[in-house]
């Protein structure tokens, strides 16, 4: 497995024929349907949210709308925890080792370090040179990292803003807390700032897929569907 | 007007009978000489809990809200459930003399007085921004309160520092709690405080014996344990989607939802929309304005502004919009991407441009080859 | 030897307001007014939405609950320039009427009244007697023997347990106290029927604008209280009819019981007609706008400054000749303490420079108090219902002129005696009594407005600050229950960057200015008789009879 986990950093001038040694099955199932889970939650969460922050759709042509908008947004926002709890133990359990912790790049590891560096001087344009790994792009996972964070503390703003309905009840038990440590207008508001935090990383995301999908020729947008991508011999 | 010339013609006689008239009755009694036997006499059997009730940092609206009591009323309250041994609004003493009463409860009922405490107080500059008879408020709150059976903080500033410790605070203004470490302190926040609840809470002490339950922020869970846009009478509107859009619009007459016009109530707990005020009368949102959130920690600064529903972030002004900034958020993501993209394709437009011909190459070959 | 008195608190008024005076044989020789709380409410307003000052300023204080809001929307309309539907103009001024009504009867009954009323003589008076008394005087429904025995059982029943609570300590059996017995007891049966009425007929408040004390329903532009005979969420026939029914209650107390009771009382302390006028400089802003027009026109209650008592000669108001000082308040003024300011040019920079705490007294050579000195064409002014019926009357106002001298002829004086703290607490009821008869007038208005169709209470096209200018400035005066408020407003791109209230007990309780001239409290204690350094209750009497407001005087 020593070449996969490597990196290769292909030339400026890439050959444009390249055989493929192998094809790996990179993404497995359950991870690819966790992603696209979390990106429809996401997308409803944010349609519905975004309602909730400012009604614009009058209610003479939809009859109890914030009803339903909310309901819509209570129930994703529970699939969604799911995904995204799921996703988290899919580091440790069910999942090979692109998608699983060892996916992550270790500080304290040299090949790591540098692979890193060549993706930051690739996104800065200070190389010509295109990294390429397997699994996943070290800089997609430090901004993965920070995604989840995101998600967990939309997660708990959530639910604690939930709980405000029954103050007496096991969620406000829960998620309460929160309100001792910031009041809940200030939860709000950064429940709903996170919302653009999010869309600001998909914009983000979406584009460095395309990018290297584009640089590499190794199919990285197909595999987050197929799960296919391409061992490269350059 | 004129029948009230009439009422006066009828009835009121010249100043000079008026006085003959009540000259004849005698003359005053020397009051302690008078009193003291029957005082003497009486002192058993009376467990009217003796109450110090001080103003700080105050607007005295929580005292003008007292006065609006009705079960029981405050003439009641004043003589017949409380011993009212000091309030600057209502006591007859001054000076000295109020002092005095004061600290001869403070001494006399150590450990039993109940303390009720309107109004923030001051702790910046050592306290000076607010001094009572030469005295700081910190120094009597810490004496006063230290001593007391039971504290009550009535109001939202002397629960939470309210409108002083609003932003900058500028004279360091807290709530009681704070400078009570320990103590246990009834919060009854409200702007003001709505008597119902204070009276409620002395009753349920006189008759429990005890301090009712209260949440995390001290506020008893009878009249805080719920929040107002769970019991508001406009909740249906809000959920089907029928909001006042404009001050006086159809559905501001018609008393649909106040959510657009900023109000607060899905982020405060009060027991507004079921007590109402003045006994019942109305409350906020039934009168058409929305809760500014008045019975909440953090009240001003978090739930201004009022007419908008999140807060502006402090310093940069009323445009400071959540919505301002979560757009430039986005908008920003966007520009730095849009134009990484249009860098990456101009560095690598010769190499699609040879990938075109090579293509075309290839396209041609096979098809030539198929011939 | 001059000896100096402390009276700190002073009690029986809002806030925390502390005299230090000096008495030689028998007389106040020199005194100093000072207010000892300050929250910087002003400062507090910097930076902040003007649409939603009201609801702050509100909080100034919360005795006046309604005059700050008012003052506070007049000036962002007036910097705006936003005209107010009628509706809304009737709205407001019922609330500032009932406001006025009310705040002077809880003044009078529980502020006022025990300064002159031995709550413990009662106890010896004779209830047959005190009904005939009450019977004498008015036809007021609660005049029986056995209703004052039962209110002279129950005083008695709480005396006798020797906790006298809030009446600990007062001034019983004072040499100043001159009420018969009989008087006494009608007095604290009123002072008990007034807690009663007072928190019924501020309902109106409540009706109109959800809850008081703080009624919500304030907008720059109008009001938020809709009008729709046809919704039963508005101003419908229903709520008119309980306010009108609120009004007939006031209207009953205040000439049967309030009036009534002046005059019964005034009798006994003629004396104090001549005691505590003080400068004798007046001034009114005038307010109550009944026309088309609106604020600031065609106002009910004139406006005007009368100067050294002079009533042939009452001049009018220009807001231009207002300054305060800080020479003796702990302030600092960029340009030196020893000039004043106009409040658009207004500074609140705090800065507290007297004795360390705890002191016996104040440095009254130097800065000793948190309020402001306001000035009127450098003069000090005394504002209140006194300077209103006095502009008012030297104007020739019909009810104010008709009401003033049946008062007077009753008690057989002339408008000299004014000029005094009698002469206040008197002008204060007078004032209750025209302002009772005066507020269905304003229903009406209303009533007739509503029935035309016109069910309009905001003006939306400023709502939206993108409609404001740059830059705006403008002032909001009211009168006050306690008299002239004016509020000042600088607006910056959509947010206040200026904001400055000069306020009645402001002018009142004014200290010193630099020219070493008293404040109106000040000079109106000096040749007050002292029968007892040690129960200083003639102090209370003056300054109760301006009905002080601390909280509102330094915000
Ligand atoms: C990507 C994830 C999410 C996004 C983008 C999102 C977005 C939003 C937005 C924009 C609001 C309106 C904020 C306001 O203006 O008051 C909101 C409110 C809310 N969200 Fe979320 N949300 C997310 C996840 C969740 C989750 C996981 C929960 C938990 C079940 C949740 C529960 C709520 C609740 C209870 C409210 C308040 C609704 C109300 O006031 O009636 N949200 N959300
Ligand atoms: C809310 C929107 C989205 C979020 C939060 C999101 C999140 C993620 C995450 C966390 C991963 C890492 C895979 C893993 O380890 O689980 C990933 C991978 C990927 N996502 Fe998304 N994604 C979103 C939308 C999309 C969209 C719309 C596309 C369509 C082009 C896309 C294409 C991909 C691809 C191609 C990968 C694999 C990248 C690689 O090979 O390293 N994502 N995404
Ligand atoms: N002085 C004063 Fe007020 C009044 N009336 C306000 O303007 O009392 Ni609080
Ligand atoms: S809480 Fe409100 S009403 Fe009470 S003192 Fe503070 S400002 Fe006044
Ligand atoms: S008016 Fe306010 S409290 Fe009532 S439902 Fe609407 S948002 Fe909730
Ligand atoms: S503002 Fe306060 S009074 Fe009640 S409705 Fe809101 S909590
Ligand atoms: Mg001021």
């Amino acid at each position: 497995m020593a070449e996969i986990s490597g990196t290769t950093v292909a030339s400026t001038e890439q050959p444009m024929e390249c055989a493929v040694r192998r094809y790996l099955y990179v993404w497995e199932g359950q991870i690819r349907i966790i992603h696209w889970v979390n990106f429809f939650c996401i997308l409803i969460l944010s349609i519905t949210g975004y309602f909730i922050h400012n009604p614009f759709m009058a209610a003479d042509q939809h009859p109890y709308i914030m009803g339903h908008m909310r309901h819509i947004h209570y129930v994703t926002g529970v699939i969604f925890a799911g995904g995204v709890l799921a996703r988290i133990l899919a580091l440790f359990v069910l999942s090979n080792r692109f998608a699983s912790w060892r996916g992550i790049p270790n500080p304290f590891n040299r090949n790591d370090r540098e692979t890193f560096w060549a993706y930051i001087k690739f996104y800065t344009f200070f190389s010509k040179d295109t990294p390429h790994v397997i699994g996943h792009n070290p800089v997609a996972v430090v901004a993965y990292i920070f995604l989840f964070a995101l998600f967990l503390f939309q997660i708990l703003s959530g639910f604690a803003l939930w709980s405000q309905a029954d103050p007496n009840g096991t969620m406000y038990a829960l998620s309460g807390w929160l309100f001792g440590l910031m009041s809940n207008q200030w939860v709000r508001w950064v429940h709903f700032m996170i919302m653009f935090m999010i869309a600001g990383f998909v914009i983000n995301h979406i584009y460095s897929v395309i990018l290297f999908d584009f640089k590499t020729k190794s199919g990285e947008i197909s595999s987050i569907f197929s799960g296919w991508k391409p061992d490269r011999r350059d | 007007m004129s029948d009230f010339k009439e009422m006066l013609a009828a009835h009121s006689i010249s100043r000079r009978s008026f006085l003959k008239y009540c000259s004849a009755m005698g003359a005053l009694l020397a009051v302690p000489a008078a009193m003291t036997p029957r005082i003497a006499a009486a002192i058993e059997g009376d467990d009217r809990p003796p109450v110090i009730w001080m103003e700080f940092q105050s607007c005295t609206g929580d005292t003008e809200s007292l006065l609006r009591a009705n079960r029981p009323s405050v003439g009641e309250l004043i003589l017949d459930h409380l011993s009212l041994d000091y309030h600057e609004t209502i006591m007859a003493a001054a000076g000295h003399q109020a002092e005095a009463s004061k600290h001869a409860t403070a001494e006399k009922f150590k450990g039993k007085y109940i303390c009720i405490i309107e109004g923030s107080i001051p702790t910046g500059a050592d306290g000076v921004y607010c001094t009572v008879a030469g005295e700081t408020a910190v120094d009597i709150v810490k004496k006063i309160g230290t001593d007391a059976g039971l504290i009550i903080a009535v109001g939202s500033c002397s629960s939470y520092g309210g409108l002083p410790a609003a932003y900058p605070n500028p004279t360091g203004a807290v709530g009681v709690s704070e400078l009570l470490p320990g103590k246990t302190v009834i919060n009854l926040p409200g702007c003001p405080m709505n008597v119902d609840n204070l009276t409620g809470t002395i009753v349920h002490y006189l008759t429990f014996g005890s301090a009712p339950a209260m949440d995390r922020f001290g506020r008893p869970l009878f009249a805080y344990g719920k929040r107002i846009h769970d019991n508001c009478e406009r909740r249906s509107h809000f959920d089907a989607g029928q909001y006042v859009e404009n001050w006086g619009d159809h559905g501001h007459r018609e008393g649909w939802c106040l959510y657009k016009m900023g109000c607060k109530g899905p982020a405060s707990f009060h027991n507004c929309p079921t007590l109402r005020w003045n006994e019942g009368v109305s409350w906020p949102v039934m009168a058409g304005h929305g809760c500014v959130g008045c019975s909440e920690p953090g009240f001003f600064d978090t739930m201004m502004p009022m007419y908008g529903r999140l807060p502006n972030v402090p310093g940069f002004g009323v445009e400071s919009s959540a919505l301002k900034i979560g757009g430039t958020i986005v908008a920003a993501s966007a520009a730095v991407f849009a134009t990484h993209g249009a860098v990456t394709m101009t560095r690598n437009w010769k190499q699609v441009k040879e990938a075109k011909a090579e293509t075309r190459e290839i396209i041609k070959e096979t098809t030539d080859a198929e011939e | 030897m001059a000896n100096k008195i402390v009276v700190d608190p002073i009690t029986r008024i809002e806030g925390h307001l502390r005299i230090e005076a000096t008495i030689e044989n028998g007389v106040i020789t020199d005194a100093w007014s000072s207010a000892t709380m300050f929250r910087g409410v002003e400062t507090i307003l910097k930076d902040r939405d003007p649409r939603d000052a009201w609801y702050y300023t509100q909080r100034f204080c919360g005795v006046c609950t309604t005059v700050h809001s008012l003052a506070s929307i007049r000036a962002v309309e007036d910097a705006l320039n936003i005209q107010v539907p009628f509706n809304a103009e009737m709205i407001r001024n019922l609330i500032m009427g009932i406001q006025n009504i009310q705040d002077h009867m809880i003044h009078f009954y529980h502020l006022h009244a025990l300064d002159w009323v031995d709550v413990v003589s009662a106890l010896s008076a004779d209830p047959k007697k005190t009904a005939a008394l009450q019977q004498s005087i008015s036809p007021w429904k609660y005049s029986s023997e056995n209703y004052f025995q039962g209110v002279q059982n129950r005083v008695g029943a709480f005396v006798k347990t020797g906790k006298l609570g809030p009446f600990t300590n007062g001034y019983w059996g004072h040499a100043a106290m001159k009420l018969p017995a009989e008087a006494n007891l009608m007095a604290v049966a009123h002072y008990l029927e007034a807690l009663h009425i007072q928190k019924e007929i501020i309902k109106i408040q409540a009706i109109l604008g959800s809850k008081n004390p703080h009624p919500q329903t304030f907008l720059v532009g109008g009001m938020s209280i809709p009008v729709d005979p046809n919704s039963q969420n508005a101003i419908n026939a229903d709520k008119i009819a309980q306010i009108r029914q609120y009004i007939v209650m006031a209207k009953e107390f205040v000439e049967q019981v309030y009036i009534p009771d002046v005059l019964a009382v005034a009798p006994f302390y003629l004396d104090w007609a001549g005691i505590g006028g003080g400068h004798k400089n007046y001034l009114s802003y005038g307010d109550f706008p009944e026309g088309r027009s609106g604020y600031p026109n065609d106002f009910w209650m004139p406006a005007g400054v009368i100067m050294n008592g002079d009533l042939t000669n009452v001049m009018p108001v220009d807001q231009q000749k207002i300054t305060e000082y800080v020479t003796h308040s702990w302030y600092e003024y960029s340009g030196g303490d020893a000039v004043g300011k106009h409040p658009y040019e207004g500074e609140t920079n705090w800065k507290y420079t007297g004795p360390k705490p705890p002191y016996e007294f104040l440095d009254t050579d130097n800065k000793y108090s948190w309020v402001k000195s306001p000035r009127y064409d450098d003069k000090p002014m005394e504002v209140g219902p006194l300077s209103r019926m006095l502009v008012a009357y030297a104007s020739g106002h019909k009810e104010v002129t008709d009401t003033v001298d049946l008062v007077l002829g009753k008690l057989g004086v002339g408008p000299e005696v004014l000029f005094s703290t009698l002469g206040r607490t008197a002008a204060r009821a007078v004032e209750t009594l025209i302002m009772v008869n005066k507020m269905s007038d304003w229903l009406d208005a209303l009533v007739a407005n509503i029935k035309t169709g016109d069910y309009a209470i905001h003006n939306n096209e400023k709502w939206d600050p993108s409609t404001w200018p740059a830059n705006a400035r403008g002032y909001g005066f009211h009168e006050a229950p306690r008299g002239a408020l004016g509020h000042w407003v600088v607006i910056d791109n959509k947010n206040i960057r200026n904001y400055q209230a000069v306020v009645p007990t402001t002018w009142n309780a004014s200290p010193r200015d630099p020219a070493g001239v008293r404040g109106q409290y000040e000079e109106s204690l000096i040749g007050t008789p002292i029968a007892d350094p040690e129960r200083p209750l003639e102090i209370l009497r003056t300054m109760h009879s301006f009905d002080p407001c601390m909280a509102c005087a330094v915000h």
